[in-house]
């Protein structure tokens, strides 16, 4: 590794998962196993960056996006969130030494999968509280709370995506968002990526009123972690 | 109206801002010397009523609070 320092984007089954990716710095790592004679064998992926202007450079931003969504759809990885930097390997086998044994687990386990995800939005928006409005904190709170309590979805959209779940998923996750929405995580064989893309456009004819987005495919996001 | 380029942009930088696992006592993003978030901790506590009051008095007409 040369000596400058590098954002970590994710941890690779194979050093081949991540070779030729422009912009990737390979970070390959041996980490010795607890009790036993072997080592886990795992590859990272970085992205560089100037330490004089810091990881919010907008160009660091975009490269490490953009590099992302290329590691992505080469092959499953577990991300790893933005922010964790380093300059060399021995640094980089420090911080993610408590992980390489569930991360190898995870990326042979659900190798050939990706992540979809489907965000669905509040139909009824309420707005945030106004503070002045409110005689103590605590009326604040609870109102800030009720406000951003998820709200029910559509029993017809919820029985549609369950569906699209039970056909292509072989995981699913359902995440409360702040904003009042719901978050619906599915972890689907590579190839199932387009079904479910289309199951997602029947479901705007059929309910154009219900705001969604589906993305992907993603790295394991939801799924790196129980 | 955002167009297809710019959501997804903007859901490719969510995801890369706000997914995936967390390696803890990680990382100050910082603009110029000030540090601006600090990713990686378990929990973040702000009093965003007070930031808001902070901002607002200083935008009250003839100087009062």
């Amino acid at each position: 590794m040369a000596p400058e320092r590098h954002v970590l984007i994710g941890a690779h089954l194979e050093p081949a998962d991540v070779d030729g990716v422009d912009g990737v710095i390979p970070i390959t790592l041996e980490i010795p196993e607890e009790g036993k004679e072997g080592a886990i064998a795992l590859t990272l992926s970085g992205v560089a960056f100037d330490p004089a202007h810091g990881i919010a450079d907008r160009q660091v931003l975009l490269r490490a996006a953009t590099v992302r969504g290329e590691l992505a759809a080469r092959a499953t990885y577990v991300a790893i969130r933005y922010g964790v930097t380093v300059s060399n390997a021995d640094e980089a086998r420090g911080k993610v030494a408590a992980f390489a044994k569930d991360w190898h687990e995870r990326l042979v386990r659900y190798r050939g999968h990706v992540e979809m995800t489907l965000k669905i939005g509040s139909a009824t928006e309420v707005a945030r509280p106004a503070w002045r409005e409110f005689e103590s904190g605590r009326a604040y709170l609870e109102a800030l709370h009720k406000a951003r309590a998820p709200r029910p979805i559509d029993p017809g959209f919820r029985e549609a995506i369950d569906r699209i779940a039970e056909s292509h998923a072989v995981e699913r996750r359902w995440i409360d968002r702040e904003d009042g929405g719901v978050e619906l995580a599915l972890l689907v064989r590579r190839e199932h990526g387009d079904a479910v893309a289309d199951s997602a456009r029947a479901l705007c004819a059929q309910f154009p009123s219900i705001p969604f987005l589906l993305s992907g495919p993603w790295p394991l996001e939801v799924f790196a972690h129980d | 109206m955002k167009s297809d380029r710019d959501l997804s942009l903007l859901e490719t930088l969510d995801h890369l801002l706000d997914r995936g696992v967390v390696i803890a006592g990680e990382a100050t993003i910082s603009i110029g010397d000030v540090d601006l978030l600090y990713l990686g901790l378990n929990i973040v506590l702000a009093n965003v009523d007070a930031i808001e009051r902070s901002t607002n008095r200083k935008t009250l007409p003839g100087g009062g609070t």
